[in-house]
């Protein structure tokens, strides 16, 4: 079974993909960015939390974000082609 | 459930202050009714684990041990190693993950790691902004500075201001400065930018000039000059 998104897809944050303990950072919350890699499946660790197994592992990926696009206007600190990274779970993306 | 781990609560005592003592004694529960919560409550699990034989002391000790057994030499060896060679440095960046374990490092903590490379078009650095997870297997323990408050919130709100203002570390305009996050399960290794003026040079110098911080993305390598060369 592939892998739902490429590299270079253009994907949303999930605003509050699940209740509970999630390891999407806020500040992402309804964001957009592009899928930089797939890093592959891993148990679930927002399951694991909780004292389950966290499997079967679910997929993760590395995504890069603008800073326009995660701070607006209060961007500062940044240079225009700067990026934010980070590692989001496949439940917490859909497409953009 | 209830309690303060649910109400988000973070008490940091649990009885009024009362007289000052006006000099130091070593913390315990016993006598000392002052210790913030946590401390009180994680001396009590340790007291239980204990008394139930699930735990001794010394195995907590040897546990911390072999914690700060780990250096940044570890991080070092695989940075000056890809300096050199260039094949391995191609096997880093493609698997990092086996590429240390050809070096002999137990990487086994690490389920993922990632190496990014430092070069003149892009300067990664990494945070945590959720808690404080960090390559310990090949870094050691990070600083206290990588776990602070401070640093969490504002590296990836304004990068460059902190790594200019905190740091010394000035990234040219012309460079992009990518922040990482160090979400789920990887984790990342900064290969920094090999120092000018050290061509030629054997692994067991380049390892001097490699610093735990330009491993992290927040300085530089030092110059040759620093070790006297």
């Amino acid at each position: 079974m592939s892998p739902r998104f490429q590299p270079g897809a253009r994907v949303r944050v999930i605003a509050r993909p699940r209740a509970g303990h999630t390891r999407t950072p806020r500040w992402l919350f309804g964001k957009e960015g592009i899928v930089e890699a797939f890093h592959g499946r891993f148990p679930d660790a927002e399951k694991i939390a909780y004292h389950a197994y966290g499997l079967p592992p679910v997929p993760l990926y590395f995504v890069a974000f603008a800073p326009r696009e995660v701070w607006g206007d209060a961007m500062r600190g940044f240079g225009p082609r700067d990026r934010i990274l980070a590692e989001l779970y496949e439940h917490s993306l859909m497409p953009a | 459930m209830s309690g303060p781990q649910i109400a988000n609560e973070y008490p940091f005592r649990t009885a009024p202050h009362g007289d000052d003592h006006g000099h130091a004694h070593a913390p315990s529960a016993e006598d000392d009714p002052e210790l913030v919560y946590w401390e009180r409550r994680t001396h009590a699990l340790m007291k239980l684990l204990e008394r139930n034989a699930i735990l001794t002391p010394a195995e907590v000790r040897r546990q911390i041990e072999l914690i700060e057994s780990v250096t940044p030499m570890r991080g070092a060896k695989v940075v000056a190693r890809a300096w050199t060679d260039p094949a391995y440095k191609s096997r880093l960046l493609a698997d990092a993950r086996n590429a240390c374990w050809e070096l002999g490092f137990d990487i086994k903590p690490i389920v993922h790691l990632t190496v990014l490379e430092n070069t003149e078009q892009v300067h990664h650095c990494v945070v945590c902004t959720l808690c404080s997870c960090y390559p310990r297997t090949l870094l050691g323990e990070p600083p206290g500075w990588y776990k602070s408050t401070a640093y969490r919130n504002r590296i990836v709100v304004e990068p460059r201001t902190v790594l200019r203002e905190a740091f010394g570390v000035d990234v040219p305009p012309e460079t992009e400065v990518q922040v990482v996050d160090s979400t789920a399960d990887s984790r990342f290794l900064i290969l920094p930018r090999r120092p000018a003026g050290t061509d030629g040079w054997a692994e067991e110098d380049l390892v001097r000039l490699v610093t735990r911080d330009s491993m992290v993305g927040t300085g530089h390598p030092l110059p040759p000059a620093a070790i006297g060369r």
